[in-house]
């Protein structure tokens, strides 16, 4: 694709060398000093040397941005681009950035950047520190989104200030792209999974099927292959033909969530949902962000999952354990927009075994006694692992030993 | 991207070294260059060592605040006098103290600002006229462009990197690796290239602003505030102390070029002594032993601007013309030199000086100066009336004695201020002159004594004894007497015993018998007044050390001399005479022999180029380069055509060619030009296939090999070129294959097995062997086939 516009503005150093050309103008004159006009020449032919090179650096410039599947908040997306320069000169120091909105200053008034609450922390940048004339070259971007749904690319600018940075050419590219942005995963810390699953009748289940390992279903003719250690030998011997046992297969236990935001539905189907404050919308991120943490757990432990939505306009999905299925409940998670649907009244055919709400201030709710617990989203950082990054442990070591103490003792009340 | 950082980083500090080693030099001071060595070695030591470290940031404000108080001190002591250096020292501390600690963006771009500064400040001091801080210059030049080009190669990556990190801190998750930046092939090579040009186009506009803009008179407060801090070699003076002490041998620090000329051509040569006549000193201090020009002299100045066709003292009445072009370099003094004989008559006749605003000229005794310190390097040219031809260059004749000083008809330009005029000057100088000579013969320091030296002196060698009434001839025989006989009888040294109480003169005429040019020249100034002879002490430089290559003398501060000038007649005028025995005063100007002396021959031919076309570059220059410069552009064609048509004309007559004949030339001229385009034809093609068959990256031994075994892959590609199917240059023989396939599997079928060979071969080092070679014949046909197939299949418009 052809950029569609281009502005030359002041590169960082342009100020700088200004402020320099002019004193070396001023002493000139001044002075009349010819070793001075030689200096003054030879900014002037930094000058017209960074007038050229921007002209030729970035001439027949195409770019194109690669498919990306969907990225993860919290997580670094990676954006791929592929360049093509058709001229036969060089390109150096060319900076990839994705924008929003039109002028210098547009990823301020639109885009995730001016959203409230922001979806990302700062544009995706990505860096070619050196593109051949007449050849394709792939560069990357990285970002880190913290908000879950859908990630709106619009355009992407390449600017360069080479070769010393007075001057910097932004050509930028119109290319509008999606990205589905999957909530925020976190691992559920062992003790919390351990406490959801003592909730579902305790231990494995058994499917009423033969082909297992477990217990003993029914007797079948002996078949060619089967181990001696099936056959039912006194069977055999009372029937006098071979007969092998059957056994049941195991089924790991189910776990139904429902993430009930319908403190932000309206009372009847048709009205509008309010307005959500950037606070709220946060604490329904975090509580979609535990949902998705505890599926993506359970995917791990061997749990079948399912989903239902209270409060949202999202299909119930019923329990079921592959990578497919895990996807879909999170994507089906990455699309959640509270108030869109009236709240579930009475659950048709499945029981929620963890309900996931909004942080309400309140504590970590986990009630063993009953045969559904309660989860809020602001427990989300006591019940999933924290892993500082390794410099803060470094620079705080006293506050990371704090947040593994508060982990263990949530773990040791549940 | 280490090593990017790494890169920068060490050119940063090498321009940083340069830069703080051209300004010491520019101003001249050794042993601050050498302690700038030594901290610069350190702060190496310090950050790049082997145990990479900075100092702590308290401790580099402390040496902050400690070099501005040193500054500040400086400034007091030296009252504000020389502001240019001061910043310079300010910013040569900073940068130091900078290298010594731990560099971020921010001391980057401190030692950017810095940096430029402190060359700037450096090229206004008149130490930047040496070709060794021209040299550091262009190294500097070299190195800032190198060092910027790495650091917009590493800023790049570091704001990529920045920002990651911003956003990974807020985030609180693991910091990202630093990111590795996509670079293309020969990107090597290709930067190098760029850096070139880059600087290339750096270089031509340098030289064309240079060139082009307008100069004009360098301001006064200019001049005082890039002055040096002193006379800092001993040399020319002045004024002539004769206290006592060694006046040592000076340094070899070039003062002055002069390029003599006779009739246009160069003239002079080794062995060929001249005087650069400086001060022209009349009064003696008994009190302060000291020589110094009187107010009687100063009186008598003339002060005129300067103007474009110079300033003529006398009209030109000569057979042929004698002229100096003087290069006056590193002095503050106000001093304008002139040249004459060693022992002849003095006389300037004509001057212009286009760099010099205003030129005071004495009009008694010829003394040039100009009205503020010479602070800036500058050219001015002095021309001699010459009557008759010269039997030998340094012939007392050559400069006629009649036109000594200056005439009443001296033509002053019409824009000097202050002056009389013709007649009125004319009727002054006839009184002067009676005054003058009542006061050249004034001597009070034990008077009789020296009085009977002379006439003893005069006596022995049968000339009378009192001179005061005497003819010019016979006057100019009595004073080369009386310099023979200090020649012969006293001994030249550069210590002068301190005279305690008696006057330092009459100590050497009667005591010591030993001293330097200044008591040799005082003491025959001393005899010539006590037997009525007006004379005075002249100080300035003697002239013996000749440039072979350039054509011109060089003075050096070593070279500074005295010597004294007699008046034949007030008709015949001033003459000449140095009592200083000449075969030592020689033998201590002798300059080094060998290589060395060669060495330093080229060095300072180099030196005077430069400043010759750089330092002095001025309007005149100007000129003269921007009319040539349109005269080749308007004329040169005509003259290119013209000699061509001579050029052809004269082949034309020399070959006298038949009709066969030019019939065959020009069949000969067309195919040598098919064959040359043939040629260039053939040279691209193989560019081409060369970088179809990617074998630009293989060593040139190779490449024919391969190309020759690769040639079925170009086949290939033709083929389906002409079917309609083109491989973009961009696109890798595999994926050209693999999209082929995608499309038609059956018919591109050929394609992907052609293209598994080309990689076997290209890349896998395998030979076309037999076995491949009747592949290849046979995919090729099976793609023929499929090809012409497909064309017959496909229906038109789908």
């Amino acid at each position: 694709m052809k950029p569609d516009r281009s502005r030359v503005e002041l590169g960082p150093t342009g100020p700088m060398f200004l402020l320099i050309a002019a004193l070396a103008t001023g002493v000139a004159i001044y002075t009349q000093a010819n070793l001075m006009f030689i200096v003054l020449g030879l900014l002037a032919g930094g000058l017209v040397a960074s007038v050229l090179w921007l002209w030729a650096g970035m001439r027949g410039l195409t770019l194109e941005r690669l498919p990306v599947a969907h990225g993860v908040a919290g997580e670094e997306l990676v954006l791929r681009y592929q360049l093509l320069k058709h001229s036969r000169m060089p390109g150096f120091s060319i900076v990839i950035t994705e924008t929003w909105g039109k002028g210098p200053r547009g990823y301020k008034r639109f885009g995730p950047l001016a959203e409230k609450p922001q979806r990302l922390l700062a544009r995706p940048t990505g860096w070619v520190m050196h593109l051949t004339g007449g050849l394709t070259c792939q560069a990357q971007a990285s970002c880190w989104p913290i908000r879950r749904g859908k990630l709106e690319l619009q355009r992407v600018e390449l600017h360069t200030d080479f070769p010393f940075g007075l001057l910097r050419r932004i050509v930028v590219f119109h290319m509008p792209e999606e990205v589905l942005i999957l909530p925020r995963i976190r691992r559920v810390t062992r003790q919390a999974m351990t406490a959801v699953t003592r909730l579902d009748a305790g231990g494995y289940n058994q499917l009423d099927k033969e082909g297992g390992t477990e217990e003993f279903y029914s007797l079948r003719h002996y078949r060619k292959g089967d181990s001696l250690k099936v056959i039912d030998w006194k069977h055999s011997a009372k029937t006098g033909k071979l007969l092998s046992r059957e056994l049941t297969q195991p089924a790991p236990p189910t776990l139904m969530i429902l993430l009930d935001l319908s403190a932000y539905a309206p009372e009847k189907l048709g009205e509008l949902a309010p307005t959500l404050s950037p606070e709220a919308l946060l604490g329904v991120d975090r509580a979609v962000a535990l949902t998705a943490s505890l599926i993506c757990d359970a995917y791990v432990t061997g749990y079948r999952v399912g989903l239902m939505v209270s409060g949202a306009e999202v299909d119930t999905i019923r329990p079921h354990r592959s990578l497919p299925h895990r996807t879909r409940m999170l994507e089906t998670l990455a699309y959640v927009e509270p108030g869109t649907a009236p709240a579930i009244r009475r659950a048709a055919g499945e029981v929620p075994s963890v309900i996931v709400r909004p942080g309400q201030g309140g504590s970590l709710a986990i009630r063993p006694g009953r045969r559904t617990i309660e989860l809020y989203g602001d427990s989300l950082d006591q019940l999933t692992l924290y892993n500082p990054p390794e410099a803060l442990l470094r620079q705080r070591p006293g506050q990371a030993a704090r947040a593994q103490r508060t982990i263990l003792a949530v773990s040791s009340k549940a | 991207m280490q090593k990017a950082e790494q890169r920068f980083r060490r050119l940063a500090f090498f321009q940083v070294l340069i830069g703080n080693l051209a300004f010491c030099i520019s101003e001249g001071q050794p042993l601050l260059l050498m302690l700038v060595g030594l901290a610069c070695v350190g702060a190496w030591f310090v950050t790049e060592g082997p145990w990479p470290t900075g100092l702590p940031r308290p401790l580099l404000n402390i040496g902050a605040v400690l070099i501005v108080g040193l500054v500040l001190l400086e400034y007091r002591i030296t009252r504000g006098a020389r502001p240019v250096a001061i910043g310079g020292h300010l910013t040569l501390g900073l940068q130091v103290l900078i290298l010594y600690g731990k560099r971020g963006r921010r001391e980057y771009t401190q030692l950017a600002v810095l940096s430029p500064l402190q060359m700037i400040s450096a090229s206004v001091l008149p130490g930047g006229v040496s070709l060794i801080y021209a040299g550091l210059l262009i190294i500097y030049g070299l190195v800032t462009l190198m060092t910027a080009i790495a650091y917009q190669v590493k800023r790049a990556g570091d704001h990529v990197f920045d920002s990651y990190k911003k956003t990974t801190r807020k985030l609180e998750t693991q910091p990202p690796a630093a990111p590795e930046p996509s670079v293309g092939p020969y990107h090597r090579l290709q930067l190098r290239m760029t850096s070139v040009a880059v600087g290339a186009v750096c270089a031509l506009v340098a030289a064309a602003v240079f060139v082009v803009v307008p100069r004009s008179q360098q301001s006064d407060l200019a001049g005082a505030i890039t002055r040096p801090a002193a006379s800092r070699q001993a040399g020319y003076s002045q004024s002539v102390d004769l206290v006592g002490g060694s006046i040592g041998e000076g340094s070899p620090e070039p003062v002055l070029n002069i390029a003599l000329r006779y009739n246009g051509a160069p003239y002079g040569g080794e062995g060929i002594n001249w005087l650069v006549r400086g001060s022209a000193l009349d009064q003696y201090s008994p009190i302060d032993r000291r020589w110094t020009r009187s107010q009687f002299q100063a009186n008598h100045d003339l002060t005129l601007p300067h103007a474009d066709e110079g300033v003529t003292l006398r009209p030109n009445s000569a057979d042929a013309s004698a002229s100096a072009d003087i290069t006056l370099r590193r002095t503050a003094e106000q001093s304008l030199f002139t040249v004459c004989p060693v022992d002849g008559p003095v006389a300037v006749v004509w001057f212009r000086t286009p760099s010099v605003d205003r030129v005071k000229i004495g009009m008694l005794d010829q003394q040039l100066s100009s009205s503020s310190p010479n602070d800036s390097v500058h050219t001015y040219s002095i021309r001699y009336w010459l009557q008759g031809t010269p039997t030998r260059p340094n012939d007392p004749r050559l400069i006629n004695p009649q036109f000594n000083g200056i005439g009443a008809d001296a033509r002053v330009p019409s824009g000097a201020r202050r002056g009389p005029g013709p007649r009125r000057r004319g009727n002054r100088r006839r009184n002067a002159l009676e005054q003058q000579e009542a006061f050249l013969l004034d001597w009070r320091v034990e008077r009789e004594q020296i009085r009977a030296l002379a006439a003893g002196v005069l006596r022995d060698a049968g000339y009378p004894t009192d001179l005061a009434d005497a003819d010019a001839d016979t006057r100019l025989a009595g004073t080369r007497a009386l310099r023979d006989y200090l020649r012969d009888t006293y001994r030249y040294t550069t210590d002068n015993p301190v005279a305690g109480g008696r006057d330092p003169i009459a100590a050497f005429l009667f005591e010591h018998r030993a001293g330097h040019c200044e008591l040799f020249a005082s003491a025959l100034c001393a005899m010539c007044r006590t037997v009525g002879i007006p004379a005075r002490v002249i100080t300035g430089f003697r002239a013996s050390e000749y440039n072979d290559i350039g054509g011109y003398y060089i003075v050096r501060q070593s070279h500074a001399h005295a010597w004294t000038e007699v008046q034949l007649s007030p008709t015949v005028g001033w003459h000449t005479l140095d009592a200083t025995p000449s075969a030592e005063v020689d033998r201590q100007h002798l300059s080094s022999t060998g290589w060395f002396a060669g060495l330093r021959e080229v060095y300072d031919h180099l030196e005077f180029q430069w400043i010759a076309s750089v330092i002095t570059y001025d309007q005149n220059s100007q000129e003269q380069i921007l009319g040539g410069l349109g005269a080749f552009v308007t004329e040169g064609p005509d003259r290119w055509f013209g000699a061509l048509s001579d050029w052809s004309s004269r082949q034309t007559r020399n070959f006298e060619l038949s009709t066969l004949g030019y019939f065959s030339a020009g069949m000969i001229v067309i195919a040598l030009i098919a064959a040359l385009f043939s040629l260039g034809r053939l040279l691209i093609l193989r560019r081409r296939r060369m970088a179809a068959l990617q074998l630009k990256s293989v060593p040139r031994t190779r490449r024919r090999a391969l190309a020759r075994q690769l040639r079925f892959y170009i086949t290939m590609l033709e083929m389906l070129e002409r079917h309609g199917h083109l491989r973009p240059h961009w696109q890798s023989p595999y994926g050209f294959a693999k999209q082929l396939a995608e499309k038609q599997p059956m018919r591109f079928d050929p394609v992907v097995a052609l293209t598994e060979l080309f990689y076997e071969v290209r890349f896998g080092y395998r030979l076309l062997d037999t076995d491949r070679r009747a592949r290849v014949k046979l995919h090729l046909r099976r793609l023929e086939h499929t090809l012409g197939a497909g064309d017959e299949l496909a229906v038109p418009g789908a």
